[in-house]
């Protein structure tokens, strides 16, 4: 596992140089660790839930990660804070030790259909637009070009709004709140 | 939403982010500029202030708080990074100049006026007017570190207090007559440790994320 972690720092890089291919495939690649941690830690239902938390904050948070640093030990204290945070949302109390992140195996998506819930609900909080545009790239797999042409905007204007629509999502979570 | 479409949303969303370290240089100024008029509004400059720059047993006034926003800003920026090495060693400059003034103004006042030194004239001015100048700089400190991902709140709050109370007593420094180093040693110390409790009181209401 040490030797993938040793590409993650590659594609962050690759990432931070606006390499959206490299970005999709660290965040590809730190996906089956986290869930296998929440999964372990007792996410039971909400483990993709909770994952999608966890992405949504090392998205937003993802500028806090300095090239001269490894990649792993950042990304677990991040994924760290918001599993502890996402289970106290839920009323319960866990820790999430180091080692859970070295010690276990990555997991697969469970092959339970039900898709994550929470998110869903927090994107119907977006104002309309920005929800749209989360929509139909997140939900229906439209590229920026695409949802420009659909939605009658311009590309620019596309990706002003989904940053918006993303960190208002991780912002929403961050606020501790239930629906 | 499947979590590989929301990676896939995530991947297309490459404009950048603000960086504590940006957001600070942007702040910091007019956080700075703020603080000075405020000075100079309610409390003024010294009238002497040339003159007494040139007596270099002042210029400790001026040295401990450079010296204390000096170590603290490092520290700042880097608990905003999540597992970045912090290296608090580097408050040992400004403790050891503190003992450093505290032994010479002990040294090179007279037996008699040791005590009057100490006390100076104009304790609690100094100790209310410390945090007040460095609130500005703090809430700028804090805006910046928002932007960050800070998992220790309390003491990145302590830390962003101690580089407001830095800068704050600086300005301070250049109103306050009080040159003794028994006195500003130990009053300016104490007022940047309260501006550093203010700071790690509202920190983690502020930082959470």
């Amino acid at each position: 596992m040490h030797d993938t972690t040793a590409d993650w720092s590659a594609l962050l890089r690759a990432a931070n140089a606006g390499d959206q291919r490299a970005y999709a495939r660290f965040l590809a690649a730190v996906t089956p660790v986290l869930r296998a941690v929440i999964s372990r830690r007792g996410g039971g239902e909400e483990t993709e839930d909770i994952l999608q938390e966890v992405l949504l904050a090392i998205h937003t948070r993802r500028q806090t990660w300095h090239e001269d640093q490894p990649v792993a030990p950042w990304a677990y204290a991040i994924a760290r804070h918001k599993v502890v945070d996402a289970f106290r949302k839920r009323g319960r109390r866990v820790t999430v030790p180091v080692e859970d992140f070295a010690e276990t195996l990555p997991a697969p998506p469970e092959r339970d259909p039900t898709e994550a819930r929470d998110i869903e609900r927090m994107i119907d909080r977006l104002e309309p637009r920005a929800a749209a545009v989360v929509r139909s790239i997140g939900v229906e797999g439209r590229s920026i070009r695409e949802t420009g042409e659909a939605m009658e905007m311009t590309e620019g204007a596309v990706r002003v709004m989904l940053h918006r629509g993303l960190t208002k999502l991780a912002e929403l979570r961050e606020r501790l709140i239930e629906i | 939403m499947k979590t590989e479409d929301l990676i896939a949303a995530l991947a297309q969303d490459t404009a950048p982010r603000p960086r504590p370290e940006g957001r600070l240089a942007r702040a910091i100024g007019p956080a700075f500029l703020v603080a000075g008029a405020l000075m100079l509004a309610l409390l003024g400059l010294r009238s002497d202030l040339g003159e007494a720059l040139r007596d270099p047993m002042i210029w400790g006034k001026f040295v401990l708080p450079a010296l204390v926003a000096g170590a603290a800003l490092p520290l700042v920026l880097r608990l905003a990074r999540p597992a970045a090495a912090t290296r608090f060693s580097l408050l040992a400059l400004p403790a050891g100049f503190v003992l450093l003034l505290l032994v010479a103004g002990y040294v090179l006042t007279p037996e008699g006026g040791r005590q009057m030194a100490w006390a100076g004239k104009t304790l609690w001015p100094c100790l209310v007017s410390i945090p007040t100048l460095s609130l500005a700089i703090l809430a700028a400190t804090l805006w910046a570190l928002r932007s960050g991902a800070v998992l220790r709140p309390a003491l990145a709050g302590a830390m962003a207090g101690l580089f407001a109370g830095g800068l704050g007593t600086l300005i301070y420094a250049t109103h306050c007559t009080e040159d003794s180093p028994l006195f500003y040693g130990s009053w300016y110390s104490l007022g940047m440790l309260i501006t550093a409790l203010i700071g790690a009181l509202i920190a983690p209401r502020l930082l959470r994320w």
